[in-house]
């Protein structure tokens, strides 16, 4: 396993008290797998995903569980250490704004460059601009290009720019927050090309976070669905897409539209996600399912295990 | 966009005036022996005519004062005080506001709450009157001055540079400057440094026009160099005693040319600032 959480706790101090974020969330991902966590805005995806750099804001806290990255457990990890062993070298990380993660008074190869320096993996400007340049070609960006200002690229390239920077010093995982949602489709499409391209040349692993569970459905060997800073559900994407067990899944994927089923109406989900501060007893879907009885409100759901791997908290499992 | 002519760009006007003027200042300080008509405290007149000031004529065209010193002489050899005070007073003022505003915006906590409380209280302060009360206490000359306008300006420095400091590190640049690893020092001085620096240039032409005046304040009262020697502020305080009896020329032009040089920086910072408000990255 690159990547093992287990029973992670985030929890954020706000002026109107403690927010849990992220609430007993496990997930594991091998070698050159690609997981997608899929979840609305506030689900704690991404608080999920920087805490894996430790890159969390100074108002949040791990306050439970480990997070492994192959084998180091990173919770335990001083600053210093964080930044010579994991952030860059085991663990990459793309941002959403393609623009705004490049300095926009250095040369891309600069950039590039300097961390490759700082690690020790190029002792020379010369050979560091030179894996620069290996790096941009890994993207499919041309390697003069090194000697690039980010405004005279287009908002592609400097999103593949940027992940050229994030796999500059070949780290085992790759964490992308919304790498694309700032781009149009066609560019989108391009990006995960290129990712899947990644995985396969340098046995990446990559962790995507998304809220569009269609495109989550398309890449990704398995999906784990966040609501409310727990795991809803997690499994292999195909089984999940086609069958959901959890009743929120279900609903995620009938507000999506769909190209090429029936023909019928994206129906979004009724209610509005919990404010964490003072969650929903229970299950935290309770409010908002459709299948809720008593026992939801009153107890934590069990986890329900299928032989695939899959796993799903609920009450009501759905079934195909 | 970046071969466009200066004059073409919003702002290019007055940051071309204002370097204009900046330079035509500095160049009477460092010529001044070779421009000046007569020496800073030289009896241009016959002495019959000393003792009452002379206006304007063709061999004084500003004038004389009542020890017959030609006035735009010692306009002339004056600029070379000012130059030095706010010369030295601007390098200062950056050399610990801006290292200070740095640290404090890009670490924040502790450290950043008593720099910002410390630095509000010097603001809060009018700057004439604290560069006087500190003037005094160190004594007239030129070094005390420039750090009594450095104590001013200190502030200016930090809170501006701070501010865009924070303001940079909101913005994802910085989050893709951690994950990959690289060293606080390495990220203060390759990439926000270079940033703010336009910033810096800005509040320096502000500051500098600002600190001009405070300087004339301070030489006003003696507190830079002691008459006779020349200095514009000190030529105002004297001739301030002849004008009721209408010799305008005493106060006039050491008052323009102190004016004059502080527009310019003026002209400068707010050219500068409209210059970057046009093409700042968003």
């Amino acid at each position: 396993m690159v990547l093992k959480i287990d029973g992670l706790i985030i929890e954020y101090r706000t002026l109107r008290g403690p927010l849990k974020a992220v609430d007993g969330v496990s997930l594991a991902i091998g070698r050159g797998e690609w997981v997608s966590v899929v979840g609305e805005s506030g689900s704690g995806k991404t608080t999920l995903a920087l805490s894996i750099p430790r890159l969390l804001p100074a108002n949040a806290t791990i306050v439970g569980g480990t997070i492994e990255i192959e084998g180091v457990d990173v919770t335990r990890l001083g600053e210093d250490e964080l930044r010579r062993r994991v952030r860059g070298r085991l663990v990459g990380v793309v941002f959403q704004e393609p623009g705004a993660t490049l300095d926009p008074l250095r040369r891309v190869g600069d950039q590039i460059a300097e961390a490759l320096m700082v690690h020790g993996l190029a002792s020379t400007k010369e050979e560091a601009l030179r894996l620069a340049g290996d790096a941009l070609e890994k993207v499919g960006v041309p390697r003069e290009r090194v000697s690039s200002y980010p405004f005279q690229l287009s908002g592609g390239q400097r999103q593949r720019v940027a992940i050229a920077a994030a796999i500059a010093l070949e780290p085992k995982l790759l964490v992308a927050d919304e790498p694309t949602t700032a781009l149009d489709v066609v560019v989108q499409s391009r990006i995960m090309d290129l990712l899947d391209k990644l995985r396969d040349d340098m046995d990446l692993s990559i962790l995507l976070v998304t809220h569009d569970i269609a495109l989550a459905a398309e890449r990704s060997d398995r999906i784990a669905v966040m609501y409310a800073g727990k795991l809803a559900e997690e499994g292999p994407a195909g089984e999940i897409v086609i069958g959901p067990l959890h009743p929120y899944t279900r609903g995620l994927l009938d507000a999506t539209p769909d190209l090429w089923g029936e023909r019928r109406k994206p129906k979004p989900i009724p209610g509005s996600p919990p404010d964490l501060r003072n969650p929903p007893s229970g299950c935290r879907f309770h409010p908002r399912c459709p299948l809720a009885t008593s026992e939801c409100k009153e107890r934590e759901p069990p986890e329900v295990r299928e032989s695939s791997g899959r796993r799903a908290y609920c009450f009501h499992p759905l079934t195909r | 966009m970046a071969k466009q002519a200066i004059l073409a760009r919003p702002g290019g006007l007055m940051v071309t005036a204002g370097l204009s003027i900046i330079l035509f200042y500095v160049a009477l300080a460092v010529l001044a022996p070779i421009l000046a008509p007569y020496g800073p405290t030289e009896v241009s007149v016959p002495k019959e005519l000393a003792g009452r000031p002379q206006p304007p004529s063709p061999e004084h065209p500003f004038g004389t004062n009542e020890l017959g010193y030609d006035v735009l002489s010692r306009i002339v050899w004056g600029s070379r005080v000012v130059v030095q005070v706010v010369a030295l007073s601007a390098v200062l003022s950056m050399a610990v506001g801006v290292p200070l505003g740095l640290v404090s915006g890009y670490y924040g906590g502790p450290v950043d709450r008593v720099l910002s409380l410390v630095m509000d209280s010097v603001y809060a302060f009018p700057g004439i009157l604290l560069a006087i009360a500190v003037a005094s206490v160190l004594g007239p000359s030129v070094g005390n001055a420039a750090i009594s306008l450095m104590v001013v300006y200190v502030p200016t420095y930090f809170r501006m540079v701070r501010a865009r400091v924070l303001e940079l590190k909101a913005r994802p640049l910085m989050e893709s400057l951690w994950t990959a690893g690289l060293p606080d020092h390495w990220i203060i001085l390759k990439h926000i440094l270079p940033n703010v620096a336009p910033t810096i240039l800005v509040v320096f032409g502000l500051a500098s026009a600002d600190a001009i005046l405070t300087e004339a304040g301070l030489s006003f009262f003696g507190l830079v160099v002691v008459y006779p020697e020349a200095d514009w502020g000190l030529d105002l305080y004297y001739g301030k005693n002849w004008l009721l009896s209408g010799a305008w020329w005493l106060t006039l032009f050491p008052g323009l040319a102190i004016t004059s040089f502080a527009a310019g920086f003026a002209l400068l910072g707010e050219g500068l600032a409209r210059m970057m408000g046009e093409e700042r990255w968003s």
